[in-house]
C-alpha cells in the first residue's frame, strides 16, 4: 500500500464530502443556500453564502466550485477585504489542483500569495506556500518543491510557530517517502514528532507516528512499522478517537500483517478495519481494505476469496465513481486489468519461445565446439548444465504461465457462477407468476374454442331454418372468438418466450424494445410471482409510461431482469412496512417512464425507468452497500444479495446509469417516506 | 338465479356471456359482472341479497379473491351468499385457505364449463 496518512486524509476529506452531498442531501442543502442567495441583499452575507456553496462542490464538481468562489471574490472586492479575495483565491487553487490543472493551480496560488505578503499576514502565507510545494511535488518536481519549502519554513521560523512548523516537516517528509527518499522521508517525520510531543499535541502525535509506520512499512521493516502502528492505537484508546481513524490504522496494520507473511492477523486487522469504516461511512478505505485483501488471497493463492474481494473492491469503487460520472473510466480501467492479466500471460509464452531460441543457439555452439574441439569434454559439460539450468528456468516460467492462466480461468468461473446463481434466484421467483399468467390465456383459448364449435351447430340450424339474420350475428360472434382465442395463444406464446429469454444467457445483441411494455410485462410477473408465493401479500401497482418514447435499442432480456429486480425489491419492502405498520398504510409500487431528449435537438438524449416504492427507506449506514455483490437485507436464503449489484452491471454495460435517491421512515410521516431506483439509458 | 362473476379480465364477460347464452336466454340464470374485489364489495352493498351465487378468481390486483371470500362470509351478509372460488392455483394452500374462509366451492383454470354448468344447476 502506497498511500500515506496523508492522503488519507484527503481521502477521508473526498469520501466525507461525496456522502454528505449525495443526492437529497447536497442538492437540499444547495438549494436552500441558492434560495437564501436570492433574498439576500447584504453583501457580506453573500459572501458568506458563495463560500459555503464553494465549499459544498469543492470535491464533486470543482468547476462550479471555481464559479462560486470567483463570485465570492467579486464580492470581497467590492467590500473592499483583500483578505477574504485571498482566502478564495486560495481556495480557487486548490479546486484547480483537484481538477489536474496544475498551471492555473500555482497562478491562483501565487495571487493569494501577492495579497498576503503585501499584508503582512505570514501564518496564511506560510499554508499557501506549502500548497504550492504540494503542487510541484505532484507534478514530480522537486526542486520547486524545495524551494517552496525553504520559504514557507523561513517565515514560520520568524514567526515562531511550531505547529505550523511540524506540519510543514510532516508534508516534507511524506513527500520525501512517496519519493522513496526514506531515510531523509524518516529524518523530518522525528522531527515533526519531537515538536509535537513537546507541545503535547496528541492528535499531531498520532498523525506522525504513523506516518513514520507508513515510511517503515515502505522499506519493508514491517516489525518497525507495527511498533509504531501499536503505539498509534495507544494513544488513540486514549483519546476519544473517530471510527474513521481507526479504520485507517487498522488498515495500515492490517497491510503490514499481510506483507510480513502473517495472514491470521492481517484477516483480523481488516475486518476490525472494515467494520470501523462501516461505522464511520466511508467506502474509500472499506475498498483499499478489499484491494488489500484481494492482493493478499492472491498472494496466498486463494483465488476465489481473491475473486471475492476483487469483485467487491470494484463494485465499491464503481458506485464511488458513479457520484462523480466517471463510471465509464472505471469499466475502462476495469477492462485495462483483465487485458494486462492476458497480455502477461501472452509475454510468458513469448519467454518461453525466447529461451528456446537460446537453447537452441547453445546446442549449435556446443556441437560446433565438438567438431572442433572433440577433446573439450569439460566444456561440453558445463553447456549441458546450462542447458539444465534453462530447462529448469523454461519450467518455472511456464509454472507461473500456467498459474496466471488458473487464475484467469477461476476468476472468469466464478463470476460465470454468481450470475447463473442470480439468474436461477430470479427465475424461481418468476415461475409461479407464470404458472398464473399461462393458465389465464389457456382458460380463454380452450373455452372460446369450445363454444365456438357449438356456436357453428347453432349457425348450422338457424341456416337450416332459414333465419339469415340470426346466422349472420353468429358467425360474427365466432369471428369475435378466433380473434380472442389468436390473443390469448399469443399472450400464452410471450409469456413462454419471456421466461426462455430469462434463462438462456443474455444474447447480447441489442434490438429495438418498447421499454413500456416490458416494463408492464415484468411488473404483472413479478407481482403474481409474489402473490403466488405469499397469499397475504398486497399492493397497488402504478404505472405511467410515456408513450412518446416509441421503441429503443437494448438487450431486451437483460434490462428486463433489471426492472423484474426492482420491482420485486420494491415490493417486497413495501409489504415489510405493511406488516410493521398494518391498516392505514398503502402499500404502492409506482413504475414510470419518460425520456429527455438532449437540449436543443429532437433526437437523441436518455430514456429513464423509475421504479418507486412508499416503503421504509434505504438507512444511511447501507447506502454505500447496497450494490455490493452478496449484500442483502433480507433474511437467510432468501435473497442472493446479487440482484442489484447484476443490475448495475447491466446498466453500466448498456452504457446507463441506475441511480436511487431514497427517504427513510425517521422523523417522517409514514407517508414521505420510500425508495426511487432510476434506470437511466441513453437513446 | 343472479350470479356474480369477479375476475380481473374483461374477457371473462364474453366467455360466461356465450357459454351460458342457454341459460341467459331463457332467464334461468342472470350474470353481473365485477372486475376486481374492490367493485364486487361495492355491487354487493348496493344490491343486497341480489346475487344467490359469486364466482370470483383470486388473483387480482388490488383486494384478492380470499380477501373477497373473507370479507363476504365473514363481514357482510347474513345469511351470506355462495362463493366459489376460480383459480389458476389448484394448490393445496390455495384450497385449504379458501376452505377455511368459507368457500363453497373450489375450480381451478382453464374453467370446465361443462361441469360448472352441473354445479349451478343442482344449486338452482
Amino acid at each position: 500500500m502506497k498511500s500515506s496518512l496523508k492522503m488519507h486524509k484527503f481521502l477521508i476529506a473526498v469520501c466525507c464530502t461525496i456522502l454528505s452531498l449525495t443526492g437529497v442531501a447536497q442538492s437540499k442543502q444547495v438549494d436552500s443556500l441558492l434560495k437564501l442567495l436570492d433574498i439576500e441583499t447584504k453583501d457580506s452575507n453573500k459572501l458568506k453564502i458563495y463560500n459555503r456553496i464553494g465549499n459544498y462542490y469543492m470535491y464533486n464538481n470543482a468547476g462550479k466550485a471555481i464559479e462560486y468562489f470567483k463570485n465570492a471574490i467579486g464580492v470581497s472586492e467590492k467590500l473592499n477585504q483583500p483578505l477574504a479575495v485571498a482566502d478564495n483565491q486560495y481556495r480557487i487553487g486548490y479546486c484547480y489542483m483537484l481538477t489536474g490543472d496544475f498551471d492555473k493551480s500555482v497562478e491562483n496560488y501565487l495571487l493569494s500569495v501577492r495579497i498576503y505578503e503585501k499584508a503582512k499576514d505570514s501564518l496564511p502565507l506560510s499554508k499557501v506556500l506549502m500548497s504550492i510545494a504540494t503542487v510541484y511535488s505532484v507534478n514530480k518536481d522537486f526542486t520547486k518543491t524545495n524551494e517552496y519549502h525553504h520559504k514557507a519554513q523561513m517565515i514560520i521560523e520568524a514567526l515562531k510557530d511550531s505547529s505550523q512548523l511540524c506540519e510543514l516537516f510532516n508534508e516534507r517528509g511524506i513527500i520525501y517517502d512517496q519519493r522513496g527518499i526514506y531515510d531523509t522521508a524518516l529524518q523530518f517525520l522525528q522531527h515533526a514528532y519531537k515538536i509535537a510531543f513537546i507541545l503535547k499535541d496528541e492528535y499531531r502525535i498520532a498523525d506522525f507516528l504513523s506516518n513514520i509506520g507508513l515510511t517503515y512499512k515502505h522499506q519493508k521493516k514491517t516489525t518497525e512499522a507495527l511498533k509504531y502502528f501499536d503505539s498509534v492505537l495507544i494513544l488513540f484508546k486514549k483519546n476519544e478517537t473517530l471510527p474513521e481513524q481507526l479504520a485507517i490504522i487498522y488498515n495500515n496494520i492490517a497491510s503490514t500483517y499481510s506483507q510480513a507473511g502473517n495472514y491470521a492477523l492481517a484477516k483480523d486487522a481488516f475486518s476490525k478495519s472494515i467494520s470501523y469504516c462501516m461505522e464511520a461511512g466511508i467506502p474509500d478505505i472499506v475498498m483499499e481494505n478489499y484491494r488489500n485483501l484481494s492482493d493478499m488471497y492472491g498472494v496466498t493463492k486463494n483465488f476465489e476469496l481473491q475473486a471475492y474481494y476483487l469483485k467487491k473492491y470494484y463494485t465499491i469503487k464503481d458506485s464511488l465513481f458513479t457520484a462523480d460520472n466517471k463510471n465509464q473510466l472505471t469499466q475502462l480501467e476495469a477492462d485495462y486489468h483483465i487485458e494486462q492479466k492476458n497480455n502477461e500471460i501472452v509475454q510468458k509464452e513469448g519467454e518461453v519461445g525466447k529461451q528456446k531460441n537460446q537453447r537452441n543457439v547453445f546446442i549449435i555452439i556446443a556441437v560446433a565446439s565438438v567438431f572442433l574441439l572433440t577433446a573439450l569434454g569439460i566444456f561440453y559439460g558445463r553447456i549441458k548444465k546450462k542447458n539444465q539450468l534453462l530447462k529448469e528456468s523454461n519450467i518455472q516460467i511456464s509454472e507461473q504461465k500456467d498459474e496466471l492462466q488458473n487464475t484467469l480461468h477461476e476468476l472468469k468461473k466464478t463470476q460465470t457462477q454468481l450470475i447463473h446463481s442470480e439468474k436461477m434466484a430470479s427465475l424461481g421467483e418468476l415461475t409461479a407468476g407464470i404458472a398464473h399468467e399461462i393458465q389465464n390465456p389457456l382458460n380463454f383459448v380452450n373455452n372460446f374454442s369450445e363454444v365456438s364449435t357449438e356456436l357453428v351447430d347453432e349457425m348450422n340450424e338457424e341456416i337450416d331454418k332459414g333465419n339469415l339474420t340470426d346466422a349472420k350475428e353468429i358467425a360474427n360472434d365466432l369471428k369475435q372468438n378466433l380473434e380472442k382465442i389468436n390473443h390469448h395463444g399469443k399472450r400464452a406464446g410471450d409469456i413462454v418466450k419471456g421466461m426462455l429469454q430469462h434463462s438462456r444467457s443474455s444474447s447480447g445483441v441489442k434490438e429495438p424494445t418498447n421499454i413500456n411494455a416490458l416494463a408492464d410485462e415484468y411488473l404483472r410477473l413479478a407481482y403474481h410471482g409474489l402473490r403466488a408465493k405469499d397469499k397475504s401479500f398486497n399492493a397497488t401497482m402504478k404505472t405511467d409510461f410515456d408513450e412518446t418514447i416509441g421503441n429503443i435499442n437494448i438487450i431486451p432480456q437483460d434490462i428486463g431482469r433489471v426492472i423484474l429486480n426492482l420491482i420485486t425489491n420494491a415490493f417486497y419492502v413495501v409489504d415489510e412496512k405493511k406488516k410493521q405498520i398494518g391498516d392505514g398504510y398503502e402499500p404502492t409500487v409506482t413504475v414510470s417512464t419518460s425520456r429527455s431528449p438532449l437540449l436543443g435537438r429532437g433526437v437523441g438524449g436518455e430514456v429513464s425507468i423509475t421504479v418507486k416504492d412508499n416503503g421504509n427507506g434505504i438507512p444511511q449506514k447501507i447506502l454505500d452497500k447496497i450494490f455490493q455483490p452478496f449484500f442483502t437485507t433480507k433474511p437467510t436464503g432468501q435473497g442472493t444479495g446479487l440482484g442489484l449489484s447484476l443490475s448495475y452491471d447491466i446498466i453500466k454495460a448498456h452504457g446507463g446509469e441506475l441511480k436511487f435517491e431514497t427517504k427513510e421512515n425517521e422523523g417522517l410521516t409514514a407517508g414521505e417516506a420510500g425508495t426511487e431506483f432510476i434506470i437511466i439509458l441513453p437513446v | 338465479m343472479k350470479i356474480l362473476v369477479v375476475d380481473d379480465e374483461q374477457d371473462v364477460k364474453t366467455l360466461f356471456e356465450q357459454r351460458f347464452r342457454k341459460e341467459i336466454r331463457d332467464r334461468e340464470m342472470e350474470f353481473v359482472f365485477a372486475f376486481s374485489g374492490e367493485e364486487a364489495l361495492v355491487y354487493l352493498n348496493r344490491h343486497e341479497h341480489e346475487a344467490v351465487l359469486i364466482l370470483s378468481d383470486i388473483n387480482m390486483p388490488g383486494m384478492s379473491g380470499l380477501e373477497l371470500l373473507g370479507h363476504i362470509k365473514q363481514k357482510y351478509h347474513k345469511p351470506p351468499p355462495m362463493v366459489m372460488m376460480i383459480t389458476a392455483y389448484g394448490d393445496k394452500e390455495n384450497y385449504d385457505t379458501a376452505m377455511q374462509l368459507g368457500a363453497d366451492d373450489f375450480l381451478t383454470k382453464p374453467v370446465d364449463f361443462p361441469s360448472l354448468k352441473e354445479k349451478l344447476k343442482t344449486i338452482s
